[in-house]
């Protein structure tokens, strides 16, 4: 059960991450007009913030629980794509909600992924580890 | 993943980009529903697992 939960979020993940990471250069010069030189350092918050997931995520599931840690993780990345939501409906403050995105974005998704891939190791079978990868 | 986003071109082509960001963000949100099962929150560590696998 646990493991179909996991599968079917990552999908779900996944998905999400396909419609707004591959039109999200698209959606920051043209529909929000960000500067050029303002995406760059935008992204590197995001660089930033992938490496504190992985920092974090052990401690995270040690006081929370592997599972709820999980999910505290995933609910962060879905925030972070939610700014994006927020960016459009409010461009004028658009460069803060993009920091956000990133921040929470890029950190949620380390932790979802380290700890989801984890639990895939205990709850499957040796010979069903690549199938469950191979999803992502 | 290279379907998804030869999907989200397509869509952006069609609806534009600002809904195609709005689509995922939905999807992102829909997506923390299947995590909210009580086997993966009583969850502690991953030797619950380990554990769970030996006895069965």
């Amino acid at each position: 059960m646990a493991m179909r939960a996991i599968i079917t979020a990552t999908f779900l993940f996944h998905v999400s991450a396909g419609f707004c990471f591959a039109t999200l250069t698209l959606f920051s010069l043209r529909d929000l007009q960000m500067r050029l030189m303002l995406m760059g350092p935008i992204i590197s918050v995001g660089g930033v913030s992938a490496l504190t997931g992985p920092l974090a995520a052990q401690r995270l599931a040690r006081r929370v629980g592997q599972g709820a840690a999980v999910m505290a993780g995933f609910v962060m990345a879905s925030r972070g794509t939610m700014m994006l939501l927020s960016a459009a409906m409010l461009p004028e403050w658009s460069v803060v909600f993009m920091v956000l995105q990133q921040l929470l974005g890029d950190a949620g998704t380390m932790v979802f992924t380290i700890l989801s891939v984890s639990l895939h190791q205990p709850l499957l079978p040796e010979d069903q580890l690549a199938r469950a990868n191979g999803l992502r | 993943m290279t379907v998804l986003i030869l999907l989200a071109v397509y869509a952006a082509k069609t609806v534009g980009v600002s809904n195609t960001v709005i689509i995922g963000a939905g999807v992102s949100r829909i997506g923390v529903a299947p995590l909210l099962t009580r086997s993966l929150l009583e969850r502690r560590t991953e030797r619950d697992g380990r554990a769970a696998r030996a006895i069965n």
